[in-house]
């Protein structure tokens, strides 16, 4: 049965808004993704800079307390003092054992999670 | 009627360059946004490798701080061995182990326990990277993977848009490649506090042993057992982490 030129017409219409509608759906859904993306990067730096400011300032704690027991390993080699000597060696050892970067690991982990919630 | 058959040629004439000139426009978009992105990871690319090589010279340093700790020891040793004090209690102070002081005698910085710490590597290779046992970090593998035949091919919509389908993986490639750049950065960054932290501790003390030996009387008892416990605290420092083996893979990568 031949379809009248009318009919045909309409057919080609319908046809052409939906492939518009189609296309422009898809076009916002790459745009989506493409923020999506972008958003997902900034947040990954974001959070990288946090952790790094964060061992910085975990790093600079430490080295105060090292430099406390530093001067008082000076005073008891100067003095002599046994007690002085074994309390500055245990804390300097007790520091320098407690390797950050193993923790630094753990929050490598969640890198690739902008949502993981990460403790201090 | 030949008439509507030409205008029909002429629209789709038409329709043809209209879609060949917004292939070349697209095209070249794409290409525009490519070479951006290019850039920008070349840029990263460079300022790790900057960061690498302040890293490599860190830990060329540590290396050269560990080495003079370590021929130091072999002094301590020799004072230990002269103190005969071993074996003896006095007090609340253990003997000194004999052990101890003849693994001290022979110690060689490339023999310390800790070579895979992440600086031991220094040992045989000597090098820097090779330092804390990394070798050179792996750039620009990807980076260079350029979309092939953008400019040339723009002059149709089917190459425009396969040429859009190349640079988006290219992109995307080049995302992740950034991505671990600046991962190897950041653990390059934590690994130098690191070893700033750590080289202090050996400088630190190895200078109170120098001074304690200097001071010490091998045949007082005390003397001895401060001067084998400082040195037992150097050892002990000499043998300390920097990177652990997930960072160290990191960085090899």
């Amino acid at each position: 049965m031949m379809l009248n030129f009318q009919e045909s017409i309409n057919e080609i219409i319908n046809a052409g808004v939906e492939y518009l509608k189609t296309r422009e759906a898809e076009k916002t859904n790459r745009v989506l993704i493409r923020a999506k993306a972008q958003a997902f990067q900034a947040a990954l730096q974001a959070r990288r800079e946090i952790l790094l400011v964060y061992f910085e300032h975990r790093f600079a704690e430490r080295q105060e307390a090292l430099a406390e027991f530093y001067r008082l390993l000076h005073i008891a080699v100067e003095t002599g003092d046994t007690h002085q000597l074994d309390a500055a060696i245990g804390g300097i050892l007790v520091i320098i054992k407690d390797n950050p970067l193993y923790d630094f690991d753990h929050f490598r982990e969640t890198w690739g999670n902008p949502d993981a919630l990460i403790e201090f | 009627m030949p008439i509507p058959f030409i205008a029909i040629g002429i629209a789709v004439g038409a329709a043809s360059l209209g879609a060949s000139i917004h292939g070349a426009v697209k095209g070249k978009q794409w290409q525009r946004k490519y070479n951006k992105a290019l850039a920008e990871g070349q840029k990263i690319e460079s300022d790790t490798e900057a960061r690498f090589d302040a890293f490599n010279q860190q830990a060329e340093l540590l290396g050269l701080v560990r080495l003079e700790a370590t021929e130091f020891l072999k002094e301590a040793a020799e004072f230990l061995g002269n103190a005969k004090v071993k074996n003896r209690d006095f007090d609340d102070l253990r003997g000194i182990p004999d052990d101890r002081i003849a693994y001290w005698k022979e110690l060689h910085y490339g023999t310390l326990k800790s070579v895979g710490l992440g600086i031991g590597g220094v040992s045989a290779a000597g090098g820097a990277g090779i330092a804390l046992g990394i070798g050179r970090l792996a750039l620009g593998a990807n980076i260079v993977a350029a979309p092939i035949g953008i400019a040339a091919a723009v002059w149709s919509q089917y190459s425009a848009e396969k040429d859009k389908r190349k640079v988006k993986a290219n992109l995307a490639e080049l995302d992740g490649y950034t991505l671990k750049l600046w991962e190897k950065a950041a653990v390059m960054q934590a690994g130098r506090l690191r070893m700033t932290e750590v080289e202090g501790a050996i400088i630190n003390t190895r200078k109170a042993l120098i001074q304690l030996i200097a001071k010490a009387d091998a045949s007082n008892v005390v003397d001895a057992h401060q001067v084998y416990k400082l040195a037992a605290t150097l050892a002990e420092l000499l043998e300390q982490h920097i990177l652990t083996d997930e960072q160290r893979e990191v960085l090899r990568e």
